[in-house]
């Protein structure tokens, strides 16, 4: 079975390693998949980063996007390195895991912005939380769209791609996200609060 | 400066921050011996579902060839009372 399914994908876009462990994972192998998870999981996990930055979420997240992948392993057609795919899953559970979340209406607070002299000076951890805070006030399909423009580099088309939503849809919600991020940003006076009005 | 660019300055800040590391491989490997996650599989219960709207759609065709089939008991008692009042 392993010879199949290592003929299947394509050599030049999936590495040698991971192909030898979907192989072996797809044929029960468990400590293969061990050894793909461990291999990918930092991408994953930096890419959840950008869901949560609640620890035992985000440890879940992971988890989700893990077990997700195993179970629909046997879909991986091997056109693409498995990352781009695992990254691909990550999205979807993490947008789930943002719509289950806004049926409570749960909102991160933007907190106390200590005023940088300039933005460059500004401390990392404390603009990551101060974006991901404004970016929860928007619907999770706007804020799908510039979290993956914003910290994944995506394209429209890999948005696309990755959530099965068309171009237009996503081009339209990036500009729709962005005329309600200003708005946001606006009542929430961020200029005045991160001290950057001249 | 405007919002958006406000905006685009903390994004920049932002994707420099190194994210905790996670140890999710034991976890997920429980969790996927539990069979927890496993898909549904569609087949068995879409075949469940149609056995239940062909038995569904004979119970509804025999009702209404019974309802339509049965007189009305009340019906009897009017022309009675009619040929009473006269």
């Amino acid at each position: 079975m392993a010879a199949g399914v290592l003929a299947m994908y394509n050599a030049d876009t999936v590495d040698e390693t991971d192909r030898q462990d979907i192989a072996a994972s797809l044929g029960g192998d468990e400590a293969a998949f061990a050894r793909l998870i461990r291999r990918h999981e930092p991408a994953v996990a930096a890419l959840t980063w950008r869901f949560t930055r609640d620890a035992a979420e985000r440890e879940e997240l992971v988890q989700d996007v893990f077990v997700e992948a195993y179970f629909s392993l046997g879909g991986f057609r091997g056109d693409a390195p498995l990352e781009h795919w695992l990254r691909r899953v990550a999205t979807r559970v993490g947008y789930r895991f943002w719509k289950r979340r806004s049926h409570r209406g749960r909102e991160a607070p933007l907190g106390n912005l200590d005023p940088p002299a300039a933005p460059v000076e500004m401390d990392p951890s404390a603009a990551g939380a101060a974006v991901q805070a404004l970016l929860s006030r928007l619907p999770p399909p706007e804020r799908l769209v510039l979290t993956l423009m914003y910290f994944d580099d995506c394209s429209v088309q890999e948005i696309a791609w990755r959530m099965g939503w068309t171009r237009p849809m996503v081009k339209m919600r990036a500009y729709r996200a962005r005329r309600r991020l200003k708005a946001i940003a606006q009542r929430e006076h961020l200029l005045e609060r991160l001290g950057w009005t001249s | 400066m405007d919002e958006l660019e406000a905006m685009e300055n903390l994004v920049r800040r932002a994707r420099q921050e190194r994210p905790p590391a996670t140890d999710a491989a034991a976890g997920a490997l429980r969790r996927i011996r539990a069979g927890a996650g496993r898909p549904v599989r569609i087949l068995p219960l879409s075949l469940v579902a149609a056995a239940s709207a062909v038995a569904a759609a004979v119970v509804l065709a025999l009702a209404v060839q019974a309802w339509t089939a049965s007189a009305d008991p009340q019906a009897a008692l009017f022309p009675m009372v009619e040929v009473a009042s006269l």
